[in-house]
């Protein structure tokens, strides 16, 4: 039997769509069976950003009110992936039309299916989110170094907590190093300690991510991408924990690479 | 680590602010009265066991008994005003000998007493009794000097 994770963030456009989409693609390069589960209804994207908008037939809703024979027909498979599906979300729909008691059966059916159920979670705290985190076995919230995304995750992690979903785990996306370095971006440190919960790991800015999206075709299938190697990384813990803990991948910027140049240690304290 | 690099960017890249820390330390803040203000029961049942515990030493006033969060300048803290009205006999001798300092350090109790009779001092109509940091009490002594010399 396979596991629920759910992409969750209390703020909206942090990359909770843009993290399921490599999550999934990354967790199905490495021979897992995924589904992705589009749970924001009415403001669907996830199919957008995999590329796969345009063969839907059935969508959460109809799985849910029973219009489609079993799940398995509103299914997208991803061709270019060996074992990696979309079950979209109903985009003329609103968030009630499901409830977290069909939720929360409807994701014990869907992980004796799969390895992975990915659900992507809409933003906010109210009924969509509480849909998306109802069957859900473990949690990944996805954050930005920046004040007013922090703020709602720590409330995430709060209402998580209440509804014992214990230990989520803390993926810090867009980060930007040299800013960090600079003093002009929270660091990874602060972001850990105001939030106080495990780092699964760390996505560097990368605006490779905007063309990934514009071909509908997720970062992590780059292998030049270095957010895509990020992604690489996490799906490595998510699949064994015992794997090394989270770290910024390599910088490559011209910058960057000055720095290292001119940067001599003289002491034991490093960055981070 | 020596950083030649942001040494050369605070020499020739001009003197940008280090907004890092504004952001860690109003984060810090916003969220200690967030989490208490989003947990209903939270401040609720605090109370309840503050005056379970005050009750065993002093009667106080628990219906004009104040408390809460406060933001003062860069911390924040919990705030109790609490009149008392009188202090168990019993309970003042029992804690007098089982709270006895050590000989080593008798002068333990003392800024105690004098927090104490600074809060008498300042509001006669009853006696408080604070529950703040020491820093936070010292700022709070010197602003009330402040404001009536």
């Amino acid at each position: 039997m396979g596991k629920v994770v759910v992409i969750t963030s209390g703020k909206g456009g942090v990359g909770k769509t843009t993290c399921t989409a490599n999550l999934g693609a990354g967790l199905a390069l490495g021979g897992h069976s995924v589904l992705l589960v589009d749970g924001d209804i009415g403001l669907r994207n996830l199919d957008l950003v995999m590329g796969l908008e345009n063969r839907i037939v059935f969508d959460l809703v109809d799985v849910v009110e029973r219009k489609c024979r079993t799940f398995r027909q509103a299914l997208i498979k991803d061709k270019r992936f060996e074992n990696l599906h979309l079950l979209p979300a109903a985009q003329s729909r609103d968030k009630d039309a499901v409830s977290p008691e069909q939720m929360q059966a409807l994701c014990a059916e869907l992980k004796q299916a799969f390895d992975f159920v990915l659900i992507d979670s809409p933003a906010g705290i109210e009924h969509g989110f509480r849909n998306a985190v109802a069957g859900a076995d473990e949690a990944i919230v996805v954050t930005n170094p920046e004040v007013s995304a922090i703020r709602d995750a720590d409330r995430i992690v709060g209402l998580l907590e209440a509804q014992e979903k214990s230990n989520p785990r803390l993926v810090i996306n867009r980060y930007k190093q040299d800013m960090a370095r600079r003093g002009q971006m929270l660091s990874i440190q602060d972001v850990k300690e105001i939030l106080g919960i495990e780092l699964l790991g760390i996505v560097p800015e990368d605006e490779g991510i905007l063309s990934a999206s514009n071909k509908g075709q997720p970062a992590v299938m780059d292998r030049a991408s270095r957010a895509g190697e990020a992604y690489r990384q996490i799906v490595a813990r998510l699949v064994d924990p015992s794997s090394p803990p989270a770290g910024m991948p390599a910088s490559d910027s011209w910058m960057d690479r000055l720095r290292r140049v001119f940067t001599v240690s003289v002491g034991s304290s490093g960055a981070h | 680590m020596f950083d030649f690099f942001s040494f050369f960017n605070r020499i020739f890249g001009g003197s940008r602010e280090d907004t890092r820390s504004a952001a860690r330390d109003r984060l810090r803040l916003v969220l200690v009265s967030d989490r208490a203000t989003v947990a209903p029961h939270l401040m609720e049942s605090l109370r309840n066991e503050l005056i379970e515990v005050i009750s065993r030493y002093m009667e106080i006033d628990t219906r004009s008994m104040q408390m809460g969060l406060e933001r003062h300048e860069g911390a924040m803290a919990l705030a109790a005003n609490i009149p008392v009205r009188s202090v168990h006999r019993s309970s003042a001798e029992m804690a007098a000998v089982s709270l006895a300092p050590p000989p080593a350090a008798p002068r333990q109790a003392q800024p105690e007493a004098s927090e104490t009779a600074d809060a008498v001092s300042a509001r006669p109509e009853a006696a408080t009794a604070r529950l703040e940091s020491p820093r936070l009490a010292a700022r709070r002594r010197t602003r009330r000097h402040k404001r009536r010399p």
